[in-house]
């Protein structure tokens, strides 16, 4: 049993949809927005997707929590993210780019994403302290996997994992990532930081 | 105790021995031996009680038999095949599947192959198998009796008076022709569904009792091009990745089961959608409609159900069947519903379920001090639902809360396989204690308690009626099942090689 704070991007609590109820039967759950400024305990949990998690991660580096999940994050906003915001006011692009190339779901699509990407906090990941599940997703065209893994390479206690999705992971696999989630939670007292994150395998060579 | 036949005569002579005795050749214990086998463990054999292997799919062969779960899930990780025609297999294909499977065991497994008792012998710390073929001893005993192998049939009165043919779905007489005939189906689960459409096309009129009405939710199928087959076939890593897509989107289906009301009331609506789309007639819709919560008994998919009761001939009684009644005027007999309806009918097919909560394997093994039948009187228990207290060196595969009701089934017999293999790497003597068993499933009954199988309202073959625990489903997702006996399997070895007493199950509470 975790305290978990839920930091969603911009798709609001829709974004947690799947996650929020499934953690709450184990955990104590509370899904916060961007706007609201976060109130955590020393053993809080924080989870956050996409912008949320670039909150998520400023957070952290400032007020010790006890762990952090960062799903399709970045360490600072690249020009790359900016030029697709900008050009995700065509929602039918935007609905085009969010999705990996397997899944047939369509992400609901935001107005105004430039703007709300000025808030987006610049983070230094070496000073995030406690144990760190970093998901990146395969297909990202707006976060890219590469901001993903700069995460993992910049936070000390991090371990990675990755999903074969797009931009919009926790619509595409959010059983996938509830699992990685579970996993972390479970044995990040156990597993030395720097190994792979543990994940169950839906299938074995 | 219950008495034992008087087969524990001293064995002086040497009976066949191997390590490992597997019961049952279906998808568990095919799988378990080519496990077994790939692992340099040859030293096994599997005892089969029928002619061919196949299990579940052996046994079914009723018209429009198939299964539910994608085939490319449906199927063991470690044998995939790219052939599959469509999403959905048959249970033709499967059986093939499994046939070709086996082919890599085959020498080891003997068919035609009765096991009849299995008695722990304490002094040799050995299984005594009592086989048709004579007495066979091993160290460890797997039971793969699976969970839907003896036919249930209900207790009607008059039943053995009924003049026409009769049989259950999973022994289905194919000598029977039922064109032209006048067919009685009693129940509506999974295999009725299935057949009652093919039942329709050819019989004159078809009835079919109901006890209670199914969910059903439309059937997505497809063939696979030939392009994706040769996809499958020149890249495995293709296969890996759809079994990958679909065991996850299968996952997100355990929401509607328990803790996300927003998902099960959007489950529901889409399958009473389909109804209110496929059934037109009002009071038909009405008598089609469930009473209970959805996924609270098992969720069928087809697109052919609904619509076989539009056909002309076709009727549905909204009550169990009650009675068979002889006519001594004319040497007919009738068939009685619930309702007090009578109808003459050639045929009679049980398409009622199996001895799921009680299974009839339980009571030929004898532990240290009990049957598996006496240990399982207040509901099937077992420590990572494999291995049972008081039996050593025993597992159970598909025994208690190894099912699922969103997920595939042969995912869940990997995991299992996988405690075995874990399991057998240990050099001591393996056995859980009472106290780990209790544990695991104090926490089990507890993780059931916000699921729909418990909530739902309904009467289903998930919940042993002795004591309404659920004992035939796992109350949680396919990958918490893999993680929570992968740790078991460490805490069991954990344990084993310190002087604990006790195996003491760790707590998935995350």
């Amino acid at each position: 049993m975790s305290e978990i704070v839920l930091i969603p991007g911009f798709g609001g609590e829709a974004d947690f949809e799947f996650l929020a109820p499934m953690l709450a039967r184990e955990h104590s759950v509370e899904v916060v927005d961007l706007l609201t400024p976060l109130s955590t305990h020393r053993d809080t949990v924080v989870i956050g997707y996409s912008i949320g998690a670039a909150a998520a991660a400023a957070h952290a580096a400032l007020d010790p929590v006890g762990g952090l999940v960062l799903i399709c994050g970045w360490v600072a906003p690249t020009p790359r993210l900016r030029e697709w915001a900008l050009h995700a006011e065509d929602e039918t692009f935007a609905r085009h780019t969010m999705v990996g190339p397997e899944s047939d779901r369509e992400p609901l699509v935001q107005s105004g994403l430039l703007a709300a990407l000025d808030t987006s906090p610049n983070v230094n990941p070496g000073d995030i302290a406690c144990p760190t599940l970093v998901v990146g997703a395969a297909f990202d065209l707006v976060a890219t996997v590469h901001q993903s893994r700069l995460l993992h390479g910049g936070i000390p206690g991090s371990r990675y994992a990755e999903v074969p999705t797009g931009h919009a992971a926790l619509l595409e696999r959010p059983a996938e990532i509830l699992s990685l989630i579970s996993a972390f939670l479970r044995q990040s007292a156990a597993v030395p930081p720097g190994m792979p994150a543990a994940r169950p395998r839906a299938s074995r060579p | 105790m219950t008495e034992r036949p008087s087969h524990e005569k001293p064995t002086e002579h040497i009976a066949p021995h191997t390590d490992i005795a597997i019961v049952g050749a279906g998808f568990a214990g095919i799988g378990l031996a080519v496990r077994l086998q790939r692992a340099g463990r040859t030293d096994f054999a599997v005892f089969e009680r029928a002619t061919s292997v196949g299990g579940t799919w052996r046994d079914n062969t009723y018209p429009g038999v198939a299964c539910d779960i994608p085939a490319h899930l449906y199927s063991l990780s470690f044998q995939t095949n790219p052939d599959w025609a469509r999403v959905f297999a048959t249970g033709d294909e499967i059986r093939d599947y499994l046939e070709r499977v086996a082919d890599e065991v085959r020498p080891r497994i003997r068919l035609c192959t009765p096991v009849l008792d299995m008695t722990w012998d304490e002094s040799r710390g050995l299984w005594s198998v009592d086989t048709s073929d004579g007495m066979h001893t091993a160290r460890v005993l797997v039971l793969a009796c699976g969970r839907l192998a003896d036919p249930y049939i209900p207790d009607i009165d008059g039943l053995a008076s009924f003049a026409g043919e009769m049989f259950h779905s999973a022994r289905w007489d194919h000598r029977v022709d039922l064109r032209g005939a006048r067919v009685a189906v009693v129940g509506s689960g999974a295999s009725a569904v299935q057949l009652v459409p093919r039942v329709a096309e050819v019989a004159s009129e078809v009835t079919v009792f109901q006890r209670s009405a199914p969910y059903v939710m439309p059937r997505v199928d497809r063939a696979y091009t030939d392009a994706e087959r040769g996809l499958f076939a020149k890249d495995p890593e293709e296969i890996e990745r759809l079994r990958s897509q679909l065991f996850w989107a299968a996952e997100e289906g355990f929401a509607e089961r328990a803790g996300d009301q927003t998902r099960t009331a959007a489950a529901r609506l889409r399958a009473l959608e389909h109804l209110r789309t496929s059934i037109s007639e009002p009071r038909l819709r009405r008598l089609l409609t469930p009473d209970y919560e959805i996924g609270c008994k098992r969720v069928l998919i087809s697109n052919d159900y609904y619509p076989a009761f539009e056909r002309p001939g076709v009727h549905l009684v909204p009550s169990p069947v009650v009675a068979v009644r002889g006519n001594a005027a004319d040497g007919s007999t009738r068939v009685v519903g619930g309702d007090a309806s009578e109808h003459e009918v050639d045929v009679l097919i049980f398409a009622t379920g199996f001895a799921a909560s009680r299974q009839p394997y339980a009571t030929q093994v004898l532990g240290r001090d009990e049957t598996l039948a006496e240990h399982w009187s207040g509901g099937m228990r077992a420590y990572a639902s494999t291995a049972v207290a008081g039996f050593p060196q025993m597992f159970v595969l598909d025994g208690p809360n190894a099912g699922l009701g969103h997920n595939s089934a042969v995912h869940m017999i990997e995991s299992q396989i996988d405690f075995v293999m874990r399991a057998l790497e240990e050099d001591g003597p393996l056995e859980v204690c009472a106290e780990a068993e209790q544990q695991w499933t104090d926490w089990v009954d507890a993780q059931a308690e916000d699921t729909v199988w418990t909530t739902g309202g309904c009467e289903s073959w998930y919940v042993d009626p002795r004591n309404g625990r659920l004992t035939l489903l796992w109350p949680g997702f396919a990958h918490t099942f893999r993680s929570a006996l992968h740790d078991a399997s460490m805490s069991l070895a954990r344990s084993n090689r310190s002087t604990s007493p006790s195996h003491g199950p760790r707590q998935h509470g995350g």
